[in-house]
């Protein structure tokens, strides 16, 4: 019977084992589905969290057109007319004497004054215009905990990186901007060109103009008209505002020009040697002609003049980075000189680059660019462009401080004992062109000399919440 | 049946009872974790209803963070509590005074043809030229300074309006006139134009 007994209580108890091991499985199933849930249950709440930004949107841009009912003018020109009697009152105000037939003007003053106080401010919100439609009370109440949650991870989410630029081993192409040369400059004299392979001549639309061996000299000279001539390796012949030189082989990557033209001024000994592609391009705009150099980004940064390379390994590291990240972001963004037909220029106004002679008599830059071939510096999905100083004076400068925005929060203020001037003051450095936001050159060279510090440490310690990443 | 065989079965029945006692604990523990973690979990899944029920909506002015990931307000602070709702209100026709004005969509493509391809459409041409960074940002002739805001505000043709705040800003290497253009992208061409500015 005792045995009779506890075999009954085992049974119950492998009853109750089995509910609560099903119980167990029924939670971890639900949680499971629960997160799968979340994620499709974010896209929502985006929704309609996004909703609700609209619909806030709206109500400022009603806040304008409120004030811009009762405080604005009925047309320009009124506005016009009250602004002129707004600025001779004040002038009167300050100088009564010398401007008492503007006395009269109080009234119309005072209304534009209103108009400056009320209307002003809120122009900015009449964009908001074309959020109308989001004008519906329902939308007021998605402006939930929850629903911000869900939509800031599902924002994060489908952000997609900035870095999407994609190419091969050697990145994307940047066009350089090497020399410009007035019209004059090439009347009287040729610009001459020659390789050490065999190279392409081309037009603006990609004809073929011919083929001409190496060691062989093209000369081109400015004609009328926006027009270039050339002629020396091949047949003469004018072209329309632009003229090519290329490899033969697009997967080149050997390929040298010399570029044997008088009159050009360099910053280093010898910069008359380029990898990639060369082109003469006549802008209507400046009316002037650049010499550019096409060629993939980390051959460009093999040329950076920025730095001799002598310096520790990771010092070399960071400055590598630095400079290949400004040429992506260049790539991506640069308007600055798409009339002249080219992204970044050599000079230091944007990053010194001296091409292939430099890299050649500098090998250790190009070791330190292989080591960080296709890194450059990430802030969050965005490109952290780099700005850096030689020194500083022992503080560097966030960029609000130095330049007003806050739109680019991983440039905080540091300390840098290291990077600071051993005699020259605040003033004084200012004066020689270091901005200190960002990168401290001499900073970050003794930090990776002196206290060992790697590349990437010292990237993150100048740039807030960065991170490096591969791009290609 | 032998005293053996009685002794032995007495030592089974011992090891069962053992057994079984060990076995209930795991059973009734397992069971209180289970029920925990389970009440956890559904009070997570839940907790908006629970810990916000009953309280005022947090809105995006109240929430810190979200000005912080909200770039397109620029901080501005400027809540008309006391608005009345008009719920489904059309606005007016007035189109000219707000801003708005036809954006097409401008690629890679458009910039490299140099904005060639949208000739035929005069505003389409100004604008890709714009977005594209083609036209040349001439420097203030007149040598007087900049009024404020006011230089752009008179101008009544909207996009005009936006040329002007973007020439503006980059003039003074101001990204904050940037935030008053209307077009989308070309407020975004302008920002990183104003960088290129800075960074020279």
């Amino acid at each position: 019977m005792i045995f009779l007994k506890d075999v009954n209580k085992m049974f119950l108890s492998g009853i109750l084992l089995i509910l609560a091991v099903s119980g167990g499985f029924f939670c971890l199933s639900k949680f499971a589905l629960a997160i799968e849930d979340e994620d499709k249950g974010d896209a929502v709440l985006y929704e309609k969290y996004e909703k609700y930004r609209k619909y806030e949107k709206y109500k400022k841009y009603k806040k304008y057109k409120k004030y811009k009912k009762k405080y604005g003018f009925s047309s320009s020109s009124q506005r016009r007319e009250y602004k002129q009697a707004y600025k001779n009152y004040k002038k009167y105000k300050k100088q009564p004497s010398k401007y008492r037939q503007y006395a009269g003007l109080k009234k119309k003053y005072k209304r534009y004054k209103k108009y400056r106080k009320y209307v002003r401010p809120y122009k900015k919100y009449k964009k908001y215009r074309k959020y109308r439609k989001y004008n519906k009370k329902r939308y007021a109440k998605y402006g939930t905990w929850e629903n911000k949650e869900g939509w800031l991870r599902h924002k994060n989410k489908k952000q997609q990186t900035e870095a999407d630029l994609g190419g091969g081993n050697l990145g994307p192409n940047i066009t350089v901007g090497l020399f410009r040369f007035s019209k004059d400059d090439l009347r009287g004299s040729a610009f001459r060109v020659r390789a050490n392979k065999e190279y392409l001549i081309r037009d603006i639309d990609g004809r073929e103009l011919g083929r001409v061996s190496a060691d062989t000299e093209t000369r081109v000279k400015y004609s009328k008209g926006g027009k270039l001539k050339i002629n020396g390796s091949i047949e003469e012949v004018i072209v329309d505002r632009e003229v090519r030189f290329e490899a033969i082989d697009s997967n080149e990557t050997e390929q040298i020009f010399e570029v044997v033209s008088p009159g050009i001024i360099c910053y280093s000994d010898n910069c008359n040697f380029y990898r990639g592609e060369l082109k003469l391009r006549y802008s209507p705009e400046s009316k002037k002609i650049w010499l550019i150099n096409n060629l993939p980004l980390e051959q460009y940064v093999w040329g950076m003049g920025e730095i001799t390379g002598s310096g520790d390994k990771d010092y070399n590291d960071v400055m590598t980075t630095a400079y290949r990240t400004y040429g992506y972001w260049k790539i991506k963004y640069s308007t600055k000189y798409a009339s002249e037909g080219f992204k970044v220029n050599a000079t230091p106004g944007n990053q010194l680059y001296f091409g292939y002679s430099w890299e050649d008599r500098h090998q250790r830059i190009k070791e330190a660019a292989q080591r960080t071939r296709g890194k450059i510096v990430m802030y969050e999905d965005r490109i952290a462009i780099v700005p850096y100083s030689s020194w500083t004076d022992g503080r560097t400068r966030s960029w609000k401080e130095r330049w007003g925005s806050d739109n680019y929060p991983w440039c905080q203020s540091v300390k840098d004992d290291y990077g600071k001037h051993p005699s020259k003051k605040t003033k004084q450095l200012e004066a020689e062109g270091n901005h200190m936001v960002g990168l401290s050159a001499h900073g970050a060279l003794h930090l990776a000399d002196e206290k060992d510090w790697d590349y990437e440490k010292i990237l993150k310690y100048y740039l807030k919440d960065i991170k490096i990443k591969g791009v290609y | 049946m032998s005293e053996k065989g009685v002794g032995g079965e007495g030592l089974i029945i011992q090891g069962v009872k053992k057994m079984k006692n060990v076995f209930l604990k795991v059973v009734i523990w397992g069971g209180v974790l289970i029920g925990f973690i389970y009440a956890g979990f559904y009070l997570w899944q839940h907790r908006y209803e629970y810990f916000f029920q009953g309280r005022d909506i947090p809105t995006v002015d109240q929430q810190k963070e979200a000005s912080e990931s909200d770039t397109e307000e620029g901080g501005v602070v400027d809540d008309d509590e006391g608005e009345d709702m008009d719920v489904d209100e059309e606005t007016d026709n007035v189109v000219k005074d707000d801003g708005e004005y036809f954006v097409p969509t401008i690629t890679k493509a458009d910039c490299e043809q140099e904005c060639n391809n949208r000739k035929s459409v005069a505003i389409e041409y100004n604008y890709c030229r714009e977005i594209c960074g083609l036209n040349e940002i001439k420097d203030n002739q007149s040598g007087e300074e900049d009024e404020g805001v006011e230089d752009c505000d008179d101008i009544d043709d909207n996009f005009e309006e936006d040329v002007c705040w973007k020439t503006k800003a980059i003039r003074e290497k101001n990204d904050k006139y940037c935030d008053e253009i209307y077009s989308e992208e070309l407020s975004k061409v302008c920002h990183d134009r104003v960088l290129e500015e800075i960074m020279n």
